[in-house]
């Protein structure tokens, strides 16, 4: 599932990166990459954009870039 | 012992908001202004430091993540390394976020440069409960590393050593090995002559980061990119970002106490200012009680300084034979920039108020609010920043629009900027928020900034789907810690801002002031030339209910807005050199509804010239700035006739 799926509360991890070239380049540059465990931290009124929790690091993300991070639950 | 003076030049390099400035601040004792979230700095400052007979040569470069990508800030380091190579590079590291930090040092170290390398915000570390050995990261990376405080100098001369001693420094280009096939790639790269780093480089920018010399090089390159990319479904840059964080990883197992994949903690005030209902209407209060605390606590302060102003008015009155040179100096010069100066406590206020949300990282997180209004209008929740940056000063306000990277959102950003009300527009809202509201005169501030930024939104509206975007702008951010703000910065900030205003009191206002006062008195006999021209130009304004005296104080503030409120107070000269005396004299001729428009209109008409300057340069033609001006007057012209019409029904 994508990261735009995942619900307050929910732990999951990065398993890939997909979209557009320049898009990837930037999220690695940040520190978000495969493996990264990552949760909902924040959600604004209209649900878009949401803040995540990536790593070490708080980090805003619209839903349209938050679709091309694709991601796997952890219990 | 003779010697030459050695000179060498510093740089500062690290990811956004790691305390580079802050430390550039304490190596170098310059003041520049630093900010709790990314982007504050988008050119690069230098400054000097001389240490034991050396001449340092401090340049902080902009904030970034990887010397691979290319954006604004990446391209200025980039280019900085490359053009001007410094003797040493000063790799600021926040250690609170190690291993993405280290990335970027990675870079460095590939590429064979000279580093130093300085853990910053250790404080902050400790304060967690976690620590990091740094002489056996010192040892892993075969690289000099030592702990700082942006926020103290205690740890400075022992910093000021290590960079002399590191200069010349022994260099090993640090070698990490990637996985096969991406290997294989490097090799072929470097079969045509590219050194190993500008390989890797090329690679992980998918071709863009380093100019190929030959097509026979961009052949080979370019199949090699290829095959990578059909044999892997990650592109080249996560598997090199892959292989440096393994490298970093086993350098931090040994060193550091902490866990690697930590989340980050979560913080109380998250929970309040990003929550999903409270969020908005938390900011919107924060808003209002920023303007509500700007009149009110500034207003006793203010009242101190009138009193001493019409006590010098007064003493030198007194004092003075009757002569024009008297009423030069009291009615121009005394009262005029006594007039402004009695906002010097408002306007302090202001600045205090912005670097606070600066400091403490609530920015970051208003541009999160921000974001869904923000991209209706065509931009992204960090263009607020300038905006709200422009209740300061619109000048650097328009110069940080240089963070937005899509050329629409940047320009949008720049001429929507204006309307922003700055910090030079208060005087005359608190003046006349005085006269006519003094029941309400918070409010009626707040209210003047929410229609500032009402119709800054609205052109913004207009413009965006005017002019075509040249293509999406990602909005991506990170937002930092939560953070006290530090008292210096704090402190330097708002004595610099206040430095500005007694500068421009000192000079455009005391002239502004004498040249009201001239215009106004002379001829001796007959209307004077300043009520004349009033007169003259008054019909455009009538429609508003202003008179004479409104119209030349509004004409006056085309060279900066602070001048309006001496204006006013210069041509409603009354016997008492005193606010109250103008007030009065004030509240008689105009009514409240006309005290209103003239709020708006000198919140929306043409920006001052410093700013038509910066708007000129940085869109690089006189096109926009003009339409700046055009707009600008126009919807002045409507919007304070419109206020006028509507108020006198009310009131
Ligand atoms: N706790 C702590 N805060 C720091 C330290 N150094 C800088 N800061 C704060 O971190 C924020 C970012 O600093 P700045 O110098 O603007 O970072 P830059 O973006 O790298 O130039 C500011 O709020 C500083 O006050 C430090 O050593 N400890
Ligand atoms: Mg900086």
């Amino acid at each position: 599932m994508t990261l735009t799926k995942l619900s307050c509360k929910q732990k999951a991890k990065i398993i890939a990166l997909t979209g557009p070239e320049p898009l990837r380049q930037r999220l690695v540059a940040l520190g978000v990459l495969r493996g990264f465990p990552v949760s909902v931290a924040a959600t604004s009124l209209l649900g878009n954009p949401r803040t995540y929790f990536i790593g070490k690091q708080q980090i805003c993300l619209r839903n349209k870039e938050a679709g091309y991070i694709e991601v796997e639950l952890q219990l | 012992m003779l010697e030459t003076t050695r000179s060498y030049t510093i740089a500062l390099i690290g990811n956004p908001n790691c305390g580079k400035t802050s430390l550039f601040n304490q190596l170098t004792g310059a003041r520049q202004r630093t900010g709790n979230m990314a982007g504050v700095t988008v050119t690069s400052r230098e400054g000097q430091r001389e240490w034991k007979g050396v001449d340092f040569h401090f340049v902080d470069l902009p904030g970034i993540y990887s010397l691979a990508n290319s954006r604004v800030e990446e391209t200025v380091a980039r280019d900085y390394l490359s053009d001007t190579p410094p003797d040493l590079i000063l790799n600021v590291l926040d250690a609170n976020n190690l291993a993405r930090n280290f990335a970027l040092t990675t870079q460095l170290m590939e590429q064979g440069l000279p580093v130093v390398i300085a853990l910053n915000m250790l404080d902050e570390l400790e304060k967690q409960g976690h620590a990091v050995d740094l002489d056996e990261l010192s040892r892993g990376l075969i690289k000099p590393v030592i702990g700082s405080d942006g926020r103290s100098n205690t740890h400075i001369p022992a910093l000021l050593d290590l960079l002399l001693e590191n200069i010349p420094q022994q260099i090993d280009a640090l070698l990490i090995s990637y996985e096969p096939h991406l290997e294989e790639a490097v090799a072929s790269l470097e079969a045509t002559g590219l050194e190993r780093w500008q390989a890797l480089r090329w690679l992980e920018s998918a071709g863009e980061g380093v100019a190929l010399q030959s097509d026979e090089q961009a052949r080979i390159s370019n199949q090699a990119l290829k095959l990578l990319f059909s044999r892997h479904d990650e592109s080249p840059a996560e598997m090199v970002a892959e292989g440096r964080y393994g490298y970093i990883h086993g350098l931090l197992h040994k060193s550091s106490s902490e866990h690697q994949d930590q989340s980050a903690a979560d913080h109380w005030l998250d929970r309040i200012t990003l929550n999903r209902w409270l969020g908005m209407p938390v900011f919107v209060m924060l808003l209002w009680l920023m303007f509500e605390a700007t009149f009110t606590l500034g207003s006793y302060p203010a009242d101190w300084i009138d009193t001493a102003v019409g006590w010098i008015g007064g003493e030198v009155g007194e004092w003075m034979p009757e002569s024009l040179l008297k009423d030069l100096l009291v009615e121009g010069l005394i009262a005029g920039v006594g007039g402004v100066l009695v906002f010097l406590p408002n306007v302090v206020l202001l600045f205090f108020f912005i670097a606070l949300l600066e400091q403490s990282g609530y920015m970051a997180r208003a541009a999160f609010l921000m974001d869904n209004l923000m991209s209706k209008i065509g931009l992204h929740g960090k263009a607020f920043v300038p905006l709200v940056m422009g209740f300061g000063c619109n000048v650097p306000a328009i110069m940080s629009a240089r963070t937005i990277e899509e050329p629409r959102a940047r320009l949008i950003t720049i001429l929507i900027n204006p309307f922003m009300s700055c910090s030079a527009r208060l005087p005359v809202y608190v003046l006349l928020a005085g006269i006519f509201f003094a029941e309400s005169a918070g409010t009626v501030l707040f209210a003047m900034y929410m229609l500032g930024i009402l119709v800054a939104f609205s052109v913004a509206a207009i413009l965006a789907r005017t002019i075509p975007a040249q293509h999406d702008e990602t909005f991506i951010m990170e937002l930092p810690p939560w953070r006290f703000p530090s008292a210096r910065s704090m402190f330097l900030h708002v004595w610099d801002k206040a430095g500005d205003f007694l500068h421009k009191i000192g000079g455009v206002i005391l002239v502004g002031s004498i040249l009201i006062w001239l215009l106004q008195s002379f001829p001796r006999q007959g209307t004077p030339w300043l009520e004349q021209l009033g007169h003259f130009v008054a019909p455009v304004f009538s429609p508003m209910g202003f008179g004479w005296q409104e119209t030349v104080a509004l004409l006056s503030g085309f060279i900066a807005k602070e001048v309006i409120a001496a204006s006013l107070v210069v041509v409603y000269h009354t016997e008492m050199s005193d606010m109250a005396g103008l007030q009065a004299a004030m509240g008689e001729n105009l009514a409240p509804a006309s005290g209103l428009a003239l709020m708006v209109f000198t919140l929306l008409y043409m920006p001052c010239l410093a700013t038509i300057a910066t708007i000129r340069r940085e869109t690089g033609s006189w096109r926009w700035a003009g339409t700046s001006i055009m707009m600008g007057l126009v919807l002045a012209w409507f919007g304070s006739w419109l206020v006028y019409n509507i108020a006198s029904i009310w009131m």
